[in-house]
């Protein structure tokens, strides 16, 4: 058996020497000509003769064609028929195209190519012969041309002078920023909106950090603070508050595709990820610096302590592993390869687009069409994420990696717990039942229950641990079962170079990875970083596609700004806080949405897009921030932070079961902690927008459809919370008083004289003042004046 | 090309609402209203005329018998299976398997296979009623699909890919017919279960969100009990109807200030939009203003037949009020074990409901414009699994079409001898999901949407039309 080991391994590499079977005895030969040449050649030289042209490059009219094999590599392993891929495409593996197409070739000869491969492939006359392989990818190969490499993203942000702005515009100036803006707007001859009134803007920067409309009171205190520097006190009282990362947090784990289960096929309880989403949130409020929040996200177990550090502070840099692992996972997979795989394509796509602003997961199957990142810089990656740990197994009742918060023997205690579940869940789903008595199957299930009760006490993340380093081989069009050359673990040339020491440390190489990552060599994660906190201020980013720089995305619509806001991102020490204040300091901020007097027409004609911010841009109300706002208006909103989202345990099944019944969203809590359940995302969000938490995103559509308008009209949650809000304007003596503190506690101003006049007549339609002031209330949060941000 | 949504085609999609289009796409492109729109042009969207043959069907019912119904103990006899019952299977297993360690032997059908009608063709003794149909229905006995799990086989028939989120069938449909009754949403999901991959079935992913389908109910929900989420009116229709009016009027005050906005004017309407949608909805869903008769057909008037009866009537009454894909959802077709009466239990809830439904369609002149499709993710194996049930098999399977475009009395393909693996004519999911839009008057390859830098279709890069089913 040994020798013929040795020509499978040889059969694969370049230009290798295939020995001849050693025999092929007179049986061998008669069972060649009755049984395989005539179905070669009745059912494949047609495509794959030797006259024949075939897309995928495969002759199949000698045994060196056949070794040398096609596109996807030797369409025969001798000995071996169920890694043969010639086997496979007859048997019409979903792996393999299938062969005939449409139509299958009879039982007798799919098996009778399988037991001539399994004897050796004797083929009669045909000696050793010299295989040059087919030229596969080589690894070290860049096939692009200057134009992709010299794409504007992949060079380094430098920061320009400030460009001039005319005497003219000079006095309305706040910050660095309008020069950038003001230059092009004069160029263009285009003239700003002017400065918003106290009352728009106090909402605005209320609800663009908190999330929430501001009280009549913080509306009183901003107006009451005449003295300069006014609003900046504003910005940083609302930084302070914990609602801010409530709000910011939640845009990042938008990106980050965060979500309580697996989704895709049955829906199990990720019953540990809201620590990552809870350590979002705070380190947003601890200003905690991007850099670090990256490293930690990617490889935060690797990172060495900090001599005298809380141990809670350990804790967290393995909790924000969970960037990793809470992607959405196929569970029951049968294939465990595609398994691993498909996890692996997740952390790298979500890696890519949420730091990188590039679309790594398209150089899975193919060279990226249009960024230079070839399928070698993909597996160079995969290698790296390959070699970390996220599953326990890799089965159809596969389980996810946990990491004990907690002493040595805590995580000792762990894994013989997860040992414990996984035998004994394997035993019962796997086992066949008939050989089970009913006994038996009630202790395993005893032990199991215990086990799994064990394991929800114990404190612990979904986490990664690191894994032996090891490179991995490039899968020719994403398919395993197809291998290319192996390529080196290193970074995406295009960014990080062409001249990288191969990573050949013992372990992964995440720590190595994410220090890349986060570094100011890398010319994307801050442009990308501070394009999202604009687009969270201006409704778009400077540049509109915020997950993806590469030539398919858009291009900046000012990328000396971006870059100006990059470099001095980086110079404030990564401090995402800063760069708030620094967006918000601006005197485009503080814009109108309505076009300057007499600029309008000209203005929408010549930059509809209003690329070049000649006003403030209008914005919707993301689902979070309306259903929070209801709330708050109600005086409903239970403020307490952090915690588990559904009193279940892990592995349980979200979508059937007691479970299903646990799962509440008639909570009054914050947005951000109701659960999140991939393919079954709450109903109110889902109208509004919510994002699919399957993949990374980092814009949020603003559709309108009918059944947004059918929740504020019929909805519980508008129901309830407009007759609270109408029991407690009750208690005001008069109508005038009433409809003062519901416009002020909604709109954030007073209602004008003529809207007095129209709800008066409003009112007298109604016999019940309770019911009456429901509906000027559901009126009011179902107003497009509420649900947009001016 | 790139289906920018802009312009008129993006105030046509606002007003579809939750797929309430005021005029179906085909319709809107093809009156003056093309000539004035920008950034769209005739060519991009699929038409009619970008097929080789005209529409054959208006509209689609899909009905979804969720859990792999078995073939070869429904419409795909197998006469060696029987009498090599007990016998090992006599041939190479397939490498990826969902149960390998509860492989047992060979299993023939417990049930008896007549031929009905004049086509002849086989259907088990538990489908009586659908029997006496079978010259309507075009049976494919040569499905096949790649995944072997629900969650993964469910996504693909359903969207086309088990590996990433896609837009559904019904929401291509949508997308590129738009919908007959703006008052109604253009795909309706029929109590659809939410595990495998839940929403994610009936979503538009990247499509628009008003291509989505709208849930009426979900798994688990009596059919009497679906409803839309958020249609029951919180007050009455005097009081909805002033507040209307209010947000109708602070609206367009605030429009004098900020001048038009179509976002802002979008939302106003679709406020009315919602309204009319409320008021319509009950009126579909008023199973009772139908005969005694017509709900005896569908089998209402019995137990076992009642839920899966109102669901096939709900599907005729929104059907014929325009609405693109509406799709009925039988749930409990995995019979790992105790195959035998688990799937004439099965078979009878929806039996007499499928035969009603067919020639209620057919005595209303709408079978001529509506395409009827069953079937489920896979089917199941011809080996044993725990005695006396059938582990999931995506290698060879069936399902059947009825109704518009089809060719009626046509048994297609084959499985092998066991019923193991399609051997010939295979029609993979991407198949009939072309033959599917092509029977709707749309080329599969030409409908396409740009999202992430590249061009999408149903089909992805597969798919042939199978012509011979096309009548």
């Amino acid at each position: 058996m040994r020798i013929w080991v040795f020509i499978v391994i040889l059969a694969c590499g370049p230009g290798t020497l295939v020995a001849a079977p050693p025999t092929a005895s007179p049986r061998d030969i008669a069972f060649f000509e009755t049984r395989i040449r005539p179905v070669l050649l009745r059912r494949c030289f047609d495509c794959h003769g030797p006259d024949t042209e075939n897309e995928a490059g495969l002759k199949l009219d000698s045994l060196a064609a056949m070794l040398t094999g096609g596109r996807s590599g030797p369409a025969i392993k001798p000995g071996d028929p169920d890694n043969s891929l010639l086997v496979l495409a007859v048997r019409h593996d979903p792996a393999m195209p299938d062969m005939p197409p449409k139509t299958k070739l009879p039982l007798r000869e799919v098996a009778d190519l399988a037991e001539w491969i399994r004897r050796g492939a004797h083929w009669p006359g045909q000696k050793p012969t010299r295989v040059r392989a087919r030229p596969t990818a080589d690894p070290d190969a860049f096939p692009y041309n200057k134009a992709s490499r010299d794409h504007w993203a992949f060079q380094p942000p430098t920061a320009a002078a400030l460009p001039a702005v005319s005497l003219r515009n000079r006095g309305t100036i706040r910050s660095p920023i309008d020069h950038f803006l003001l230059s092009r707007l004069e160029t263009a001859r285009l003239e700003p909106a002017p400065e918003t009134d106290r009352r728009t803007l106090v909402r605005r920067a209320t609800l663009d950090l908190h999330g929430l409309p501001p009280t009549p009171r913080q509306v009183r205190r901003f107006l009451a603070d005449t003295r300069p520097g006014a609003f900046a006190r504003l910005v940083d009282r609302l930084l302070a508050s914990p609602r801010y990362g409530q709000r910011q947090g939640r845009l990042w784990l938008d990106v980050v595709r965060y979500a309580d289960s697996n989704g895709m096929d049955d829906n199990l309880y990720y019953a540990d990820a809201w620590r990552y989403r809870d350590w979002v949130i705070e380190r947003f409020n601890a200003d905690w610096p991007f850099d670090r929040f990256l490293v930690d996200q990617i490889a935060g177990d690797l990172l060495p302590g900090v001599p005298g550090e809380p141990v809670s502070e350990a804790y967290a840099r393995v909790i924000a592993t969970g960037f990793l692992t809470l992607g959405p996972k196929m569970l029951a997979e049968d294939d465990p390869t595609k398994q691993q795989m498909d996890i692996v394509d997740d952390q790298i796509d979500t890696l890519g687009r949420a730091t990188l602003g590039l679309t790594l997961g398209c150089a899975r199957c193919h060279d990226h069409k249009f960024d230079p990142v070839p399928t070698s810089d993909y597996y160079a990656l995969a290698g790296i994420f390959k070699s970390t740990q996220v599953m326990l197994s890799f089965r159809v009742d596969s389980k996810w990696n946990a990491r004990a918060l907690g002493p040595a023997s805590l995580e000792q205690k762990l894994s013989q717990l997860e040992g414990t579940i996984d035998r004994l869940d394997r035993i019962l789903v796997l086992g066949n039942r008939q050989d089970m008595s009913a006994s038996q199957r009630q202790t395993y299930t005893e032990e199991l229950e215990a086990a799994r009760t064990a394991y929800r006490a114990i404190p612990k993340a979904m986490a990664v641990n690191d894994g032996d380093g090891s490179d991995l081989e490039i899968f020719l069009r994403g398919n395993h079962l197809t291998r290319g050359p192996r390529v080196p673990r290193r970074f995406p040339r295009i960014a990080a170079g062409f001249d990288q020491q191969p990573l050949k440390g013992p372990g992964s190489g995440r720590l190595e990875l994410a220090r890349w990552v986060a570094s100011d060599r890398n010319p994307l994660a801050a442009r990308v970083l501070v394009n999202r906190i604009w687009q969270a201020h201006f409704g778009h980013g400077l540049v509109r596609s915020p997950d993806n720089f590469g030539r398919l995305g858009q291009r900046p619509d000012n990328q000396p700004l971006l870059d100006w806001l990059a470099v001095r991102f980086v110079a404030d020490g990564f401090s995402i806080k800063q760069l708030h204040r620094r967006i918000m300091g601006c005197r485009a901020y503080r814009m109108s949405t309505i076009a300057a007097p007499g600029t309008r027409q000209r203005a929408s004609q010549l930059d509809p897009d209003n690329r070049l911010l000649w006003k403030m841009n209008r914005r919707r109300m993301h689902a979070e921030v309306l259903r929070d706002s209801l709330l708050a208006l109600a005086g409903q909103l239970d403020e307490t932070m952090g915690g588990q989202p559904i009193d279940a345990r892990a592995f349980d099944n979200l979508s059937s079961g007691t479970p299903r019944s646990k799962i509440d969203f008639d909570v009054s809590r914050r947005s951000v902690y109701l659960p999140v359940l991939r393919s079954a995302v709450y109903e109110v969000f889902g109208a509004f927008d919510f994002p699919d938490p399957a993949v990374p995103s980092g814009r949020r559509d603003e559709t309108i459809v009918a059944p947004q308008a059918l929740f504020l009209m019929n909805g519980k949650l508008v129901t309830e919370s407009t007759r609270a809000m109408a029991t407690g304007l009750q208690a005001l003596p008069t109508d005038a008083l009433r409809l003062s503190l519901a416009y002020r506690q909604v709109l954030g101003r007073e209602p004008r004289d003529d809207e007095r006049t129209t709800w008066t007549e409003f009112l007298d339609g109604f016999d019940d003042p309770l019911s009456a002031w429901q509906s000027v209330c559901r009126v009011l949060v179902s107003s497009n004046e509420f649900v947009y941000i001016e | 090309m790139m289906h920018e949504v802009t312009g008129h085609r993006r105030q046509f999609l606002s007003e579809l609402g939750a797929g309430f289009g005021s005029l179906a796409l085909a319709g809107l492109l093809s009156d003056e209203t093309v000539a004035a729109e920008p950034g769209s042009t005739r060519d991009d969207l699929l038409l009619p005329n970008a097929s080789p043959r005209p529409a054959r069907a208006k509209r689609v019912i899909m009905l979804f018998m969720f859990g792999g119904p078995s073939h070869i103990d429904s419409f795909d006899p197998k006469p060696r299976l029987v009498a090599e019952h007990g016998q090992p299977l006599p041939f190479a297993k397939p490498r990826v398997l969902s149960f390998p360690l509860r492989h047992g032997n060979l299993v023939g059908s417990p049930f008896g296979f007549r031929r009905h009608g004049e086509s002849g063709a086989a259907v088990s003794e538990v489908f009586p009623e659908v029997a006496s149909r079978v010259d309507d229905l075009c049976i494919v006995n040569s499905m096949h699909c790649t995944n072997p799990r629900h969650g993964g086989a469910v996504l693909e028939w359903h969207t086309g890919t088990d590996t990433f989120i896609r837009p559904s069938l019904g929401s291509w449909l949508v997308y590129g017919l738009g919908t007959e009754n703006r008052n109604l949403p253009g795909y309706v999901t029929i109590c659809q279960a939410l595990s495998q991959g839940g929403s994610n079935n009936f979503s538009s992913a990247f499509l628009p969100a008003a291509c989505g389908g709208t849930p009426l109910g979900r798994g688990g929900t009596p059919a009497s009990r679906a409803k839309f989420p958020f249609i029951k009116p919180a007050a009455s229709r005097d009081v909805q109807q002033r507040e209307l009016e209010m947000i109708r009027r602070m609206g367009l005050k605030q429009l004098e200030l900020t001048g038009s906005d179509q976002a802002l004017e979008d939302r106003i309407a679709s406020f009315e939009l919602a309204f009319r949608m409320q008021a319509a909805a009950p009126e579909v869903q008023a199973l009772e203003t139908e005969s005694r008769a017509t709900q005896a057909l569908y089998g209402i008037d019995e137990k076992a037949t009642e839920d899966f009866g109102r669901q096939c009537l709900l599907a005729r009454r929104y059907s014929e009020r325009g609405v693109r894909f509406v799709q009925c959802n039988s749930n409990g077709w995995d019979h790992h074990s105790g195959l035998e009466s688990s799937m004439r239990q099965m078979a009878r809830s929806v039996d007499k409901p499928i035969a009603g439904l067919l020639s209620d369609l057919e005595s209303r002149g709408l079978l001529d414009e509506t395409l009827v499709v069953w079937g489920g993710e896979f089917g199941r194996t011809p080996t044993a699994e725990n005695g006396n049930g059938r582990d999931h098999n995506p290698h060879g399977f069936t399902m059947w079409m009825a109704g518009a475009g089809i060719r009626p009395g046509l048994v297609y393909g084959r499985t092998d001898e066991y019923g193991y693996y399609a051997v010939e004519d295979k029609v993979h999911f991407h198949d009939l999901h072309a033959t599917i839009l092509h029977l709707m008057g749309i080329d599969h390859t030409r409908l396409t949407f740009r999202y992430s830098g590249r061009d999408f279709r149903l089909t992805d890069v597969h798919g042939d039309v199978v012509d011979d089913l096309v009548a």
